[in-house]
């Protein structure tokens, strides 16, 4: 028997209920149920595979790399966003004229969408005219051709998204430095604490959730990295850039092997679900 | 507090490293955007000797992105406005009532918010073909659901937390059933959440990519989409897409605009608290 007060509560969870079953749930199933089989988006034939789709993408070492290098663009993009965020945020912490402009200033890579800020990196990395290159030229080094060779490709894109979304984590982290108690600074001032002491005793402690919350979120944002990846180099040259999103996307669209493509993106699902494992559990200490 | 000289040293290199890493890549798009065809700056700081403005007039006035815009911000309404209507009682649900297994449907719907797109792009295509919803704006929109609902839910839970429950208690005791106390009295009280939330959400929808590469192709093509058309295998139109690139910040920088007050606001009590 539901008591009166279940019974609202449960009309109020309905309508969420309903779409994110219709629209998560429901086609999240039909992937999985598709990854055991042989479909062919266009001739619609679909046969049981069983586990062939998996085993041929475990034997396959461009999925294997793309796994392993979704895995290292993340951990390199969300290090980087965190060192220069958390320096950002700390220069505009500070009391000094025009700090609201720097803050604007900062922002505006975020403003850009993500397609132009991947179109306008592809620009910056081009041989002949692209800023980057002609900065190298003046300063008598040669042009390179960033995206088009192995060695430097997945480190370009790196960079822009790195550039695009830092302002994301600033913002996180100038929230949780503002949140801080400042009583507390000021008596380890009085106590004569060098400023990178009470950095290191006081604000990386306090930050912690703060820190913990935001890498754990940019990490599954950046996770499922696909714009920059497909409008810069679409994976090449020759795979040196694919991530699973960007792997799985030209399976399902080019060569039209759903049951294959299906197969990619539970095991990008299940991967994205294992990160997002440490923020989940801490969230429940919290919330118990 | 008395601050040194090499402090002020440090905060002046500082502020000159964050202009130049976060306005050069305007630059660029600036002077591409006005360079004649095949005159593009070769040096550093080169200007273009015969400034144009012929491709921001391609952009703006003769082959418009206006079109794309008003499908971005129509479809970008659209999935904000069915996903807060549906989330905002599911969020207040979890957060005022005790009902078992509460936890876990919260915890659900993080889990919703972090998927990778890339796990439902496959299922939704074919969901959305069946349905007949190809190229359709409602079609576009119904993708961007899932993650919306999740992220609105789990941010509304955040706001509705931290507001005090008192007038609920008495205006139940007066006899107000569970859904009119949730219009009269806390909606009104965090009005500033729901905005932010709404704006969060709008903002990730107009800069979508990937749904809309897959589910559109020609009436209902979006901002971002329109933007990735310039860059093709062999021809960029680099002039073009740098105009159009800066035209279309106009809508994220409204969404800015309007939420930049309540911007820390959001993202302390929404996200991190």
């Amino acid at each position: 028997m539901l008591s009166k007060d279940n019974k609202y509560a449960l009309i109020l969870l309905t309508p969420a209920f309903a779409l994110v079953i219709f629209l998560f749930i429901y086609p999240l199933s039909h992937s999985f149920y598709l990854s055991f089989f042989n479909y062919d988006l266009i001739s619609g034939e679909q046969s049981f595979a069983g586990f062939k789709n998996y085993i041929r993408l475990f034997g396959d070492p461009d999925f294997l790399w793309s796994m392993a290098r979704n895995l290292f663009y993340t951990a390199f993009v969300v290090t980087f966003n965190f060192i220069i965020g958390f320096a950002f945020a700390e220069l505009v912490i500070q009391k000094f004229p025009g700090r609201g402009a720097i803050q604007a200033v900062i922002l505006l890579p975020m403003l850009l969408m993500p397609a132009a800020d991947a179109i306008t990196w592809r620009m910056l990395y081009n041989t002949e005219f692209g800023l980057i290159n002609n900065f190298l030229a003046t300063i008598g080094l040669d042009r390179v051709t960033w995206l088009a060779q192995s060695s430097t490709a997945l480190l370009a894109v790196m960079i822009a998204d790195i550039w695009a979304w830092t302002p994301w984590m600033f913002l996180v982290l100038l929230a949780g430095l503002q949140s801080l108690p400042q009583d507390v600074f000021e008596a380890a001032r009085v106590d004569g604490a060098s400023t990178f002491k009470r950095w290191w005793n006081l604000t990386l402690p306090l930050m912690k959730p703060v820190i913990f919350v935001a890498i754990t979120l940019k990490s599954v944002d950046t996770f499922r990295t696909f714009d920059y990846i497909w409008i810069m180099t679409k994976g090449g040259p020759g795979g040196a850039t694919h991530v699973l999103s960007s792997f799985g996307y030209l399976i399902g669209f080019s060569t039209f092997r759903f049951g294959t493509a299906a197969a990619v993106s539970t095991v990008a699902f299940i991967l994205a679900f294992l990160l997002a494992l440490g923020l989940i559990r801490f969230l429940m200490r919290r919330t118990q | 507090m008395k601050r040194g000289r090499g402090y002020r040293l440090v905060l002046v290199a500082g502020i000159v490293a964050v202009c130049l890493w976060s306005l050069f890549p305007f630059y660029g798009l600036i002077v591409t955007s006005i360079s004649p065809r095949g005159e593009l700056p070769t040096a550093l700081f080169e200007l273009p000797a015969h400034p144009t403005g012929v491709f921001w007039y391609e952009v703006l006035v003769k082959d418009p992105l206006w079109f794309h815009m008003r499908n971005s911000v129509l479809i970008g309404l659209l999935a904000t406005s069915i996903s807060m209507l549906a989330a905002v009682p599911a969020a207040y649900s979890i957060s005022r009532f005790k009902l078992r297994g509460k936890e876990t449907i919260y915890l659900a719907f993080l889990v919703f918010h972090m998927a990778p797109w890339i796990s439902l792009v496959f299922p939704l295509f074919l969901l959305i073909r069946n349905l007949g919803l190809l190229d359709t704006q409602f079609g576009l929109a119904m993708s961007y659901l899932p993650w919306n609902i999740a992220l609105a839910v789990w941010l509304m839970r955040g706001f509705l937390d931290v507001i005090p429950q008192q007038a609920e208690e008495a205006a139940r005791v007066d006899g107000a059933s569970p859904i009119q106390t949730m219009f009269r009295i806390v909606l009104p009280q965090v009005l500033p959440g729901l905005a932010v939330c709404s704006m969060f959400i709008f903002n990730t929808n107009i800069i979508e990519y990937i749904f809309a590469l897959t589910l559109t192709n020609v009436d209902a093509v979006t901002l971002p989409l329109k933007l990735s058309g310039y860059v093709t295998e062999h021809i960029v139109k680099w002039q073009l897409v740098s105009a159009a690139g800066l035209v279309s910040m106009i809508p994220t920088v409204t969404v800015y605009l309007l939420v930049r007050k309540y911007l820390v606001y959001g993202l302390s009590f929404g996200m991190v608290k």
